[in-house]
């Protein structure tokens, strides 16, 4: 599933609407075309935003470790994804499962940037859970003050 | 077989993923989180998935025969100052979630550990239970 990071993208309110309408559409129809599966399915989330200094990317993947992901940038196409060797989790533990709600899955997610990013500094980490992915600007890209000299 | 420990979250307090308010009322939303729960023979574990949550948030009480967790998370957007949104999917705020016990947990016994962002709550069963439960065996 691919993103492209536009700033003027609609407010996340009018976001969650429109995945509830695609919800109620989806479950409502046994037509299995170009949508094959709810929107709000989609995981993991992904909020994203930028400063003058780089462009940051975040998740929540509680349970899932650095070892279990693979986050690779190419140009301007950010992935984050499980590992090609990941192995999902069955819902186990000692005893019988009464309920089963935590994702546990292999995933893929990719985001376009809106530029390209300093990939030599590009970092990542993982902290209770919310991985967040830091890409540094490129000079060229960064806001530049421009001084306006009088007379 | 009968499950002992109920989820009793009201209503109104939704699940994380597709929450509308989260983040532009300056309150912050609270969350339903994920939980998986198993039960064994002499204990229930429940997992919860507390993403991005502070340790010290976390609050585990037991009274009237229900178990309520409760955490927050603190904003990070908010925190790093003048950022600007690109894609916004998911909110954060606060956590709460509530479950009704059985007679059969020892509430004295209930600890918990919280790892990666995912909260472990291991319930022990009280003895009698699993001493009445050994007698109907034998029956």
């Amino acid at each position: 599933m691919q993103n492209t990071l536009n700033p003027m993208m609609r407010p996340a309110s009018l976001h969650s609407d429109m995945n509830r309408f695609f919800d109620e559409v989806l479950a409502a129809s046994p037509w299995t075309g170009r949508f094959t599966r709810p929107i709000s399915e989609t995981f993991p989330l992904l909020n994203a935003w930028a400063d003058g200094e780089a462009f940051y990317v975040e998740t929540e993947i509680p349970g899932y470790g650095l070892d279990d992901l693979d986050i690779t940038l190419a140009g301007d196409e950010l992935t984050i994804a499980t590992r090609d060797d990941f192995q999902p989790k069955a819902c186990s533990a000692p005893g019988e499962p009464i309920r089963c709600e935590r994702r546990r899955a292999a995933f893929s997610r990719m985001v376009q940037l809106p530029e390209e990013v300093d990939a030599d500094r590009v970092s990542a980490r993982l902290v209770n859970g919310v991985l967040t992915v830091t890409l540094p600007r490129t000079p060229d890209h960064q806001p530049r003050r421009i001084a306006v000299q009088g007379e | 077989m009968t499950t002992q420990i109920q989820d009793t979250t009201p209503r109104q307090v939704r699940s994380g993923a597709t929450e509308s308010e989260r983040g532009m009322a300056k309150t912050p939303a609270t969350y339903r989180p994920a939980v998986d729960i198993f039960e064994a023979e002499n204990n229930y574990t429940i997992f919860v998935d507390l993403p991005g949550a502070d340790r010290e948030s976390i609050n585990i009480t037991s009274e009237g025969g229900a178990l309520v967790v409760e955490a927050s998370a603190p904003q990070r957007l908010e925190n790093a100052g003048a950022g600007q949104w690109l894609l916004r999917e998911f909110g954060v705020g606060d956590y709460r979630r509530i479950f009704r016990l059985g007679e059969d947990v020892d509430t004295e016994k209930i600890n918990a550990s919280f790892s990666n962002g995912v909260l472990t709550i291991t319930l022990p069963k009280v003895e009698q239970a699993m001493r009445r439960k050994i007698r109907v065996q034998a029956d």
